[in-house]
């Protein structure tokens, strides 16, 4: 049986993404240029409340570009289907500062990917990252600039962040396996 | 949710223990608020004495008895978008959910507004009103899963289990054995030793060997929370209510204080943050009512009920405070954010969104039906038996509590009986295992100097509550020792006395009271039932009476009646009497008068805002009518024709017209009290029209044929082997003999050779008016109102009568009585006795 | 039996009612508090200094005074006005009624006033002072009229010298300018090793301390009359801590970063306010007690963001800074109990030191 355990719940989670969304005003010096890229999938949700709560505090809408990192990803290889999207909802980045979104950061790989994925687009004037969980073990010197939660753990533990669009609640959660 | 078109409500059914108006007031006023912006309110309920009934449009009312096939039926009939169990209890939940799971729901597209349909099944567990949360049952897992305190039953078969879960167990202990094979007792353990001695008895008592453990909380405090909540998740307390009698006495029994009186700030408001967790992970949107069990020396709290329905709590809560709960919540259903609810001029814009405060005490007192039933047990527990409730507001608690007290007493005189012939043993047993009598006791055992603390630690009761007593019976020895003394005058009024007992203790008559009243400058001035404790200007047009200097009202109009509520509910005709008012209220109304309800019951639909100009909620006493009637000068006064000294001494009053409505039952005139059917006539002064014919029979053989035991009826009354014609002429000839006007029933009885006679002649019961009203489809109670009004027009009823058409259809009322619910086995169905009906066709 | 009082406001009207509490007389600014179970929390509240409290909730009293419903272990308000006053203590809870608390703290009451009838006629005329006084002729008025009331009402009420509250977790500076204990309950309980520290500390000795984040505390009266040394502290720490204000602390924030706060034609004290917190939506029913609010035009949107606005009046509940974790509140979000709608604030700013901290050390 697995070994369930509520490491943020619904309310932490909620303010967690409340200072992201202050720390990223803060260090943008506003919401001008800015576009939100979220990881598929929960960093998409994630993107897209960031963006809400940006809207409801500075009456602006930011884009949020959908990003599909399949085919950059350096642990599956060749079965890529290489005409998939790269992203959806996408705008013009050129010069834009951007803010990646994503649910865990862990070795780095994904962002890299990530990051590779963007060149496709176009050419931001800067990329920062925000995530909600940092649980460490980077495998590649990626940091990132906004964290919900640093949460040490054992590479044998299994970091779960729900999200109630498609998971019926908020919260991060670990397993064992 | 534009999709919405229409909203199917489950109806409660016939009225019993427990159940009254409050459903039906609520849900009426869900319908007036849907059909304001064009959504249809179809309604399934077979109970006649709804108000809903006379007011919904006949095709979206399905009089039929409240099953998940009939609701079925109506679903594959009808293209319903919406489903509410709201207004319906539990069992309208049971029906919803099992209509869920069924998929049915699902394949029509029918939406549950009220709660969701995935949390619809955590409430189906859930059997009757009394019983507390069902144990380990979806609900209690899904609020465990939320961090919810509840008391959790363990359940343990062996010492070993036992011993693993004991350093869990917080003492003190209830224990059962399961499946005993004598009756199982509950074991109260106070401690670890206890336990140990006794344990290993109830596992050999056990035919399963096992025993269901649980935290012992009787003697917590009860205190309930009745919140409401929104789409966006908005929560709102729209009043605390505080059990005078500790958790272990069904609530309904209780004496009920809104807002709470002995909590702390941080008590109220942990209770308050889980009763909003529990809304939350319950995904309610509507109403909620919770209770739960305070330990106040810890804080520690559990819950032990969650109706996400109106009941008669939320009604105390919507009364008590004058925030537009039902109208609220209506809206709410439709996904409309609390900020964004529209409400009626009356009320200040943001009414909606403050969180309610009173400026007001209000106090519910139960009333039980055993002066009816002497072999009914009296005893007071977690089983309700009180039939009804009376409420006092006031502006302070010693006023509220007199009040409510007042009004929940038989004797018209405001005097409260004494039981100062008990024998100090027979008290104290009192004291421990209440009765119906106990809050008389309590008064009688602070009036022989017991002291509060003692007090408290007897019952259980906060000793606050004592304090209280002790207040008023100090006050009522002032009135005693100082006759005619206008200060004690004054004081005493604050403390809710009414004008009887002055008259009473200072031996004068009532207008010797007013004349000192007058001289001295004392006089009741009245204040807004509203919930911002001031802070808004509001138009609301519910008012009780103080005796403090600035009144918020003045006289509604010079063409006002004043119509008399029926006050608490007992057995009999009163929840009919209470729909009978109401529909004066509407059709008096639209008659051109200003409407003034007095009444005290918070269950009634008489006291529905939106059907009268003006309410006060005060004692239906005497003194406080005619308080009522110096300011308002109404030209016409309604009185119930059971208040026989209240319409002697109002009939002594100039220039009102007193009308006496609905009609007393005893007047009349009887040759016999056997009854086989009837002829029931609408007599004017110059006029005598039959309406149609009842039959009467009996729920268990009555071969007298006894009329108080005849407590079905059906029209028509159909007997080819009588000539109708020549039985008309009788009756009408026994009709003139009397003086009555109205609606006038003429009795018949058979004989052996199946020959009629007149049994005799009396005014139309008031049940029997609203079944006429049902069976004929013609609003009786509009037609006597133009009748005593002046606006009476014989053609326009003699058309509506030649219309009557019953389509070979045979309509049958079934009266309801409580027996079940208070554990009577043999009671006698008779028609005193009833609480409720139910309605059927044959 | 009790004696004859008066109360007495500054329009010259009069209401008679009866004593409980202490017999003096007594001039302070007239509030009307709508909270339905808190008189104790008020009474030893500092935010309520110079003031005499009226109640909505009609009786007051009915559970005596406890010792756990402490803010302060001082009281601040100058009187209350009640509708009924009930004289009830309970030995076996250890608990003192409310009438020998207020004779032994020397503040006077009076009662059996329709506090309904004031609540009306102070939200209508917009009263500001009044007193508890034995007669209400010409020179109780002229009095009235004449009385100044103290401007350093902080040196009042807030600590001279700093002290510690132990605990095992983030060191936590609180600038106090008239504490609310329950600050320092709510503090506790995240573990934060709290030090109190007197309003006119200088910042290097706050940073001395190397605390982790600032509260600046709520307090009584006008936050124009605060030494301008608080507003210089506020603009040193902000640059370099977590910062957190609540009431006056709130107001303080405000005026450092450039808005201009208002007396308000009267004051909100009580729960009963809706507060959308703008950017989650949600609405919350925090406690309030203030008299003065945020002019929101006079805030400059490149340094603040608004945060919490009151649904009832507008008035701005709160503020966050563009530039600096620094954001205050000008409600009360701390409350005696452990659970609270707006309790997260706190964990909000514990979550800012240790979001800060990592942005220092990286």
């Amino acid at each position: 049986m697995q070994n369930e355990k509520v490491v943020l719940n619904g309310m932490a989670m909620q303010r967690a993404l409340n200072r992201i969304t202050y720390e990223i005003i803060e260090k943008n010096k506003g919401v001008e240029n800015l576009v939100l890229i979220g990881i598929k999938t929960r960093g998409v949700f994630l993107a897209n409340r960031i963006a809400n709560r940006l809207k409801k505090l500075e009456d602006t809408d930011i884009p949020v570009i959908e990003l599909n990192i399949t085919k950059y990803r350096d642990d599956k290889k060749a079965s890529v289907n290489s005409s998939e999207q790269v992203a959806e909802n996408v705008v013009n980045i050129d010069n834009k500062n951007v803010v990646l979104v994503d649910d865990v950061l862990f070795t780095g790989r994904t962002v890299r990917a990530a990051l590779g994925a963007i060149n496709e687009i176009g050419r931001p004037k800067r990329i920062s990252l925000a995530v909600l969980v940092d649980r460490g073990h980077r495998e590649i010197p990626i940091r990132a600039d906004f964290v919900g939660k640093n949460l040490p753990s054992s590479k044998d533990e299994k970091i779960n962040v729900l999200v109630s669009e498609i998971d019926d609640r908020d919260g991060v959660e670990i397993t064992k396996e | 949710m534009n999709d919405i078109k229409n909203i199917l409500i489950i109806g409660g059914g016939s009225s019993n223990i427990g159940h009254e108006g409050e459903q039906d007031a609520a849900a009426f006023q869900a319908m007036l608020s849907w059909s304001r912006i064009g959504i249809k309110t179809l309604l399934i309920d077979d109970n006649p004495y709804s108000i809903m009934f006379s007011e919904i449009p006949k095709n979206n009312l399905f009089i039929k008895k409240i099953t998940l096939e009939n609701v079925e039926a109506i679903i594959q009939s009808e293209n319903i978008d919406a489903i509410t169990p709201i207004y319906g209890q539990k069992n309208a939940l049971r029906i919803i959910k099992n209509l869920n799971k069924k998929g049915v729901l699902h394949d029509h597209n029918i939406k549950i507004i009220g709660l969701n349909a995935d949390n619809i099944n955590l409430f189906g567990g859930i059997k009757n009103n009394t019983e507390k949360m069902a144990k380990n049952s979806l609900l209690a897992g899904r609020l465990l899963e939320n961090d919810i305190p509840i008391l959790k039953t363990n359940v343990v078969s062996n010492f070993d289990e036992l011993r693993n879960s004991i350093n869990e167990m917080v003492f003190p202990i209830a224990a059962k054995a399961i499946k005993a094979s004598k009756y199982g007792r509950r074991h109260i353990f106070q401690n670890i030793e206890q336990l140990n001695n006794d344990i290993y008895d109830l596992f050999q008592q056990s035919k399963d060997n096992k025993v269901a453990l649980e935290r012992e909380v009787s003697g917590y405090k009860e205190i309930g929370i009745v919140a409401i909540r929104d789409i966006d998740g908005t929560k709102m307390v729209i009043s605390s209510l505080e059990d005078m009698n500790a958790v272990g006495l069904n609530s309904t029994d209780s004496v009920v204080f809104a807002p709470a009186q002995t909590l702390n700030d941080a008590q109220l408001h942990i209770i308050r943050a889980i009763s909003f967790r529990t809304m939350d992970c319950l995904g309610i949107k509507g109403v909620c009512h919770i209770q739960f069990a305070l330990n106040s020396n810890n804080n520690e709290c559990f819950v032990i009920k969650v109706n996400p329905f109106f009941n008669s709590q939320t009604a105390i809560a919507e009364k008590a405070t004058g925030y537009p709960l039902a109208r609220v919540v209506a809206s709410i259903l439709l996904n409309v954010p609390i900020s964004d609810i529209k409400l009626p001029p009356r009320f200040h814009k943001l009414t909606s969104i403050l969180q309610p405060i009173s400026d007001h005490v209000t106090v519910k007192m139960p009333v039980w039906p055993f002066d009816y039933l002497p072999n009914a047990i009296n005893k007071l527990g977690s089983k309700a038996k009180s039939t009804g409730s009376s409420i006092g507001i006031g502006r302070n608690v010693e006023g509220a509590f007199m009040n409510a007290l007042r009004s929940s007493q038989p004797s018209p005189k405001d005097v409260l009986p004494s039981y100062s012939d008990l024998t100090e043993d027979e008290l104290i047993n009192e004291l421990i295992h209440p009765t119906d009598i106990q809050i008389l006791i309590l008064f009688e055992a602070v009036n022989r100097g017991y002291s509060t603390s003692d007090l408290s630690e007897l019952t259980k009761i906060d000793e606050f509550f004592f304090v209280i007593i002790s207040n008023i019976l100090k006050q009522i020895k002032k009135v005693k020792n100082n006759p005619l003394n206008p200060s004690v005058l004054l004081n005493g009024s604050k403390f809710g006395f009414g004008a009887g007992m002055f008259c009473h203790y200072w031996n004068a008559t009532n207008s010797k009271i007013n004349r000192i009243a007058i001289e001295n400058n004392i006089y009741k001035t009245y204040k807004m039932i509203e919930p911002t404790g001031g802070e808004f200007v509001e138009k609301i047009d519910s008012f009780y009476g103080s005796f403090e200097y600035e009144s918020d009202t003045s006289q509604l109009s010079n063409h006002s009646a004043l119509v008399i509520g029926k006050g608490r509910n007992h057995l009999g005709p009163n929840i009919a009497a209470d729909v009978y008012t109401a529909e004066m209220l509407i059709h008096l109304h639209k008659l051109g008068l200003k409407t003034i309800i007095l009444n005290n019951n918070p269950n009634s639909v008489s006291l529905i805002p939106s059907i009268s100009d003006k309410q006060y909620i005060e004692p239906v006493q005497l003194g406080d009518i005619l308080d009522i009637v110096k300011l308002e000068k109404p030209e016409y006064i309604f009185v119930p024709g059971n208040r026989h000294y209240l319409i002697r001494e109002l009939n002594k009053l100039s220039n009102t017209k007193i009308v006496v409505l609905p009609p007393d039952q005893k007047k009349g005139s009887w040759k016999s009290s056997k009854a086989d059917f009837s002829f029931d006539f609408l007599v004017s002064k110059d006029s005598i029209n039959l309406i149609t014919s009842v039959g009467f029979s009996s729920q268990d053989g009555n071969s007298h044929k006894n009329i108080e035991k005849q407590t079905d009826y059906f029209i028509p009354y159909k007997n080819k082997s009588l000539n109708f014609n020549h039985l008309l002429d009788n009756a009408i000839l026994e009709i003139k003999k009397l003086e009555l006007t109205g609606l006038i029933q003429v009795v018949f009885s058979l004989n052996e050779k199946g020959q009629a006679t007149v049994s005799g002649v009396s005014p139309l019961r008031i049940t029997e008016t609203l079944f006429l009203n049902l069976a004929t489809h013609i609003n009786w109670i509009a037609i006597l109102m133009k009748m005593y009004t002046g606006h009476f027009n014989i053609g326009e009823v003699e058309k509506l009568i030649s219309n009557v058409n019953f389509n070979d259809k045979i309509i049958v009322m079934q009266t309801k009585f409580p027996f079940n619910s208070l554990e009577i086995s043999n009671g006698i169905k008779n028609r005193s006795l009833e609480i409720g009906a139910e309605i059927l066709y044959k | 039996m009790l004696g004859k009082r008066y109360l007495i406001l500054d329009d010259g009207s009069s209401f008679a009612g009866e004593a409980f509490g202490d017999l003096s007389n007594a001039t302070g600014e007239l509030v009307v508090n709508t909270n339905l179970s808190n008189y104790q929390e008020a009474l030893t509240d500092p935010s309520y200094h110079n003031q005499i409290i009226t109640f909505v909730q009609p009786s007051i009293g009915n559970i005596g005074i406890n010792p756990k419903s402490y803010e302060s272990i001082m009281t601040s308000a100058k009187g209350i006005v009640v509708n009924e006053a009930e004289n009830i203590s309970f030995s076996h809870l250890k608990n003192m009624s409310l009438d020998s608390f207020l004779k032994e703290r020397h503040i006077p009451g009076i009662c059996n006033i329709d506090t309904r009838q004031i609540q009306k006629y102070v939200r209508k005329y917009q009263i500001k002072k009044a007193s508890i006084v034995n007669s209400n002729d010409e020179h109780a008025f002229d009095q009235l009229q004449a009385a100044v009331l103290s401007n350093q009402q902080i040196r009042s009420v807030a600590t001279s010298k700093p002290y510690l509250v132990p605990g095992t977790g983030i060191t936590v500076v609180v600038v106090d300018l008239g504490l609310r204990e329950s600050i320092i309950r709510q503090l506790s309980k995240l573990n934060c090793n709290i030090i109190v520290v007197p309003w006119n500390i200088n910042f290097a000795d706050i940073k001395n301390l190397d605390p982790g984040g600032i509260v600046i505390s709520s307090g009584p009266g006008s936050p124009d009359e605060i030494d301008p040394i608080v507003i210089k502290n506020i603009l040193a720490i902000q640059k370099e801590l977590p910062l957190l204000g609540i009431g006056l602390g709130h107001e303080l924030i405000s005026i450092a970063n450039g808005a201009k706060v208002s007396r308000m034609n009267f004051g909100t004290h009580g729960s009963s306010h809706p507060v959308l917190k703008i950017i989650t939506n949600e609405i919350v029913y925090p406690n309030q007690a203030t008299d003065y609010a945020v002019n929101p035009e006079t805030i400059d949107s490149s340094k603040l963001i608004i945060t919490y606005v009151d649904l009832i009046n507008g008035t701005i509940q709160g503020i966050r800074s563009r530039d600096y974790p620094t954001f205050s509140v000008q409600f009360f979000p701390e409350r005696i109990n452990d659970l609270d709608d707006t309790l997260d604030i706190f964990d909000e700013f514990i979550e800012s030191i240790e979001a800060h901290r990592r942005s220092i050390n990286e």
